[in-house]
């Protein structure tokens, strides 16, 4: 299975996490055994092989450090509160996924990860539960992020990563991004539109706050005049392994990518949050899930409490979605989130209305753009 | 007349059955948007969306050009394996099987540390001062073209090679008893005999190419999408499942009318092996 999400992603930083040693062995063996067989099988199969026990919440992710991660950071501390046990499935729920088992009653999972804009478009095609707002406080969700199918569970961003050799003095801009002759080498862009497209926009002269409703021809002119200078991204390994290799000096990738990018390669690779683009992830409730409706509206309420949230961020990088847990990161962390203070407010933020409307035929149009 | 094998057959068939036809067959009907309310509108979606026609041609041509390098190389080396002595041939045998045993993966991805802007061959290049300034071999078409020749060869080899091996050898003998220089008894004797396995080859070669996908996906650099990612990307991340099924569609009947034409140019039996 290829990785078509920020969330897909997740999953691969684990096992190199490992191999390096920050992991350790036996937490990784937990992983495994969380993941059923082993996260490749989960992958293949498209989930654990053994559907929803009664009394427990399955969350389903897109596997590898996510277990993990929202296992400790989110399921623990829950099942401790309420008895409840969680279990987290790395069975990649994308969007067509969800839709086949709602459709064909039979859904293995609870609560969903994806992105934020899947609430309304689920949502509205009437696949989803709705969220109970007198159990989840919406004053924890930063706002306009709590919909009525879902609401944002954690945060990230494509940022631009750049050679800090290249710009010893301040970071890069868009316009720099483009410009080859100033700054030759080749730069990356993600495959399928997401942060690309509005890389492309910035880097034509839109304003960060103008640039919904995109013009995505505008967008795709830009991306071509790179010509033989771009090369795009799949997955999120792919997109850190191009810097390391030396083959790009410039790239829009995310940022759990380039935090790491800079810690191994001792900062000769780094970022900036200047024109990055702000996202929220979201968890949903496919309709027809095992687990009673009280408990997983419950669940969602507990996701939100600040130091679970800060948890999250240490291990996986991602950044909380409640602004109380921005506000209160201790400073290692600060750097990292993109929720944080000024990382946030030079940043442009997603817009999840477009991309509910548009995202479809955004990407078509984009990979049909850029190819060839 | 009783036909006592036909039973051993059957397996094989019920599994072609269940696993292919009825699947395809399903297929077939996705594309035209099923029985409840049938229409052509994800064929005419094809006809009228430029950017699928360019896919689909950048897939043909990078097919088409892949096919005969591919079928050029392996007349060469089959040729070669053919004549030599048995230890060689051995030696040979392996140079081929070995990257034929290797993951379509790897060997993209080895092909792109050899070839890319700061890889071995360009490094090289450079340090010798034989060019200024990187060569583009790869994270593009011409990178896609490397790699799926590369994969391609050993298919195209080993039917050639089959009829070379089979060929009676007398029949070049004859020729040259009756005076034709070697070049002459190549053209006129060699060659004939071999071409339908050339074709044969060539068809198999051009099949496998059409479906090729891991390859252009990482040594095209994202620019060069071929129709089998195009179609991934409309199952998983567009959910146009009908658009998707029209295209495999297309892919399947043009396949097929590739099949007819070569085999009325050929002969069917001799290509299916008969030569």
């Amino acid at each position: 299975m290829r990785k078509h999400s920020f969330q897909a992603d997740l999953a691969e930083i684990a096992a190199q996490e490992v191999k390096a040693g920050r992991l350790d062995r036996r937490d990784f063996l937990k992983i495994l055994a969380a993941a059923g067989v082993a996260p490749a099988l989960g992958a293949v199969l498209g989930s654990d092989p053994a559907s929803a026990q009664a009394g427990e919440i399955v969350l389903a992710n897109f596997g590898g450090d996510a277990i993990n991660g929202m296992s400790e950071a989110w399921g623990k501390p829950f099942t401790a509160d309420s008895g409840i046990p969680v279990r987290v499935d790395g069975g990649s729920p994308l969007a067509g996924k969800i839709k086949a088992m709602v459709e064909s009653k039979s859904v293995i999972w609870d609560v969903c990860d994806g992105d934020g804009f899947l609430c309304n478009q689920l949502g509205n095609q009437g696949l989803l539960d709705e969220v109970d707002y007198s159990v989840v406080d919406k004053s924890k969700i930063r706002e306009g992020w709590a919909w009525k199918h879902g609401i944002a569970n954690y945060t990230y961003s494509f940022v631009l990563a750049y050679k800090k050799e290249l710009f010893p003095d301040k970071p890069p801009t868009y316009a720099d991004f483009f410009d080859t002759k100033k700054y030759p080498g080749k730069r990356s862009l993600w495959k399928y539109q997401m942060g690309a497209m509005e890389a492309c926009l910035l880097g034509d002269g839109v304003a960060r706050d103008q640039l919904y409703p995109a013009d995505l021809d505008r967008a795709i002119a830009k991306a071509k005049s790179l010509g033989d200078d771009v090369i795009y991204w799949e997955s999120g390994a792919e997109s850190q392994q191009m810097f390391l290799d030396g083959e790009v000096v410039m790239g829009n990738i995310w940022n759990t990518r380039a935090s790491i990018l800079e810690r191994d390669t001792q900062g000769k690779v780094t970022w900036t949050w200047n024109d990055g683009l702000y996202c929220p992830s979201s968890f949903v409730m496919p309709k027809g899930h095992p687990a009673p409706n009280e408990a997983l509206q419950k669940f969602l309420a507990s996701i939100l409490e600040p130091d679970r949230q800060i948890k999250l961020l240490s291990i996986l990088g991602n950044g909380p979605t409640n602004p109380a847990a921005s506000a209160s990161l201790p400073p290692e962390l600060q750097r990292l989130d993109p929720g944080y203070g000024d990382n946030a407010t030079v940043q442009a933020i997603r817009s999840e209305d477009w991309y509910e409307k548009n995202y479809d035929a955004a990407v078509e149009k984009w990979i049909d753009g850029i190819a060839g | 007349m009783r036909q006592p094998y036909i039973g051993f057959l059957l397996p094989a068939a019920f599994l072609v059955c269940g696993l292919f036809l009825i699947p395809i067959g399903q297929l077939i009907i996705l594309s035209f948007d099923g029985f409840t309310e049938p229409s052509l509108r994800w064929y005419a979606q094809i006809l009228e969306t430029g950017s699928i026609q360019r896919i689909l041609w950048t897939t043909f041509r990078i097919v088409t050009i892949t096919t005969l390098i591919a079928v050029l190389l392996g007349y060469a080396v089959a040729f070669a394996m053919a004549h030599m002595g048995p230890r060689q041939r051995l030696l040979l045998l392996l140079c081929v099987l070995v990257p034929f045993w290797l993951s379509v993966l790897v060997r993209a991805l080895a092909w792109l540390i050899l070839l890319r802007n700061n890889g071995i061959v360009n490094e090289t290049l450079l340090a010798t001062g034989l060019i200024g300034a990187p060569l583009p071999l790869v994270r593009n078409e011409f990178g896609v073209i490397i790699g799926m020749v590369h994969y391609l060869v050993p298919y195209a080899v080993f039917p050639i090679f089959a009829t070379m091996q089979n060929m009676d050898g007398r029949l070049m003998m004859a020729a040259r008893s009756v005076g034709a220089s070697p070049l002459r008894t190549f053209i006129d004797v060699y060659l004939p005999v071999t071409l339908p396995a050339v074709f044969g080859a060539g068809l198999l070669v051009f099949v496998f190419g059409l479906g090729f996908f891991v390859t252009p996906a990482i040594l095209g650099g994202g620019r060069v999408v071929m129709l089998s990612e195009y179609v991934s990307i409309s199952v998983l991340q567009t959910l146009r499942w009908g658009l998707a099924a029209s295209l495999s569609v297309v892919l399947l009947v043009a396949t097929l009318a590739l099949l007819w034409i070569v085999s009325k140019v050929v002969g069917v039996r001799r290509l299916l092996g008969n030569a």
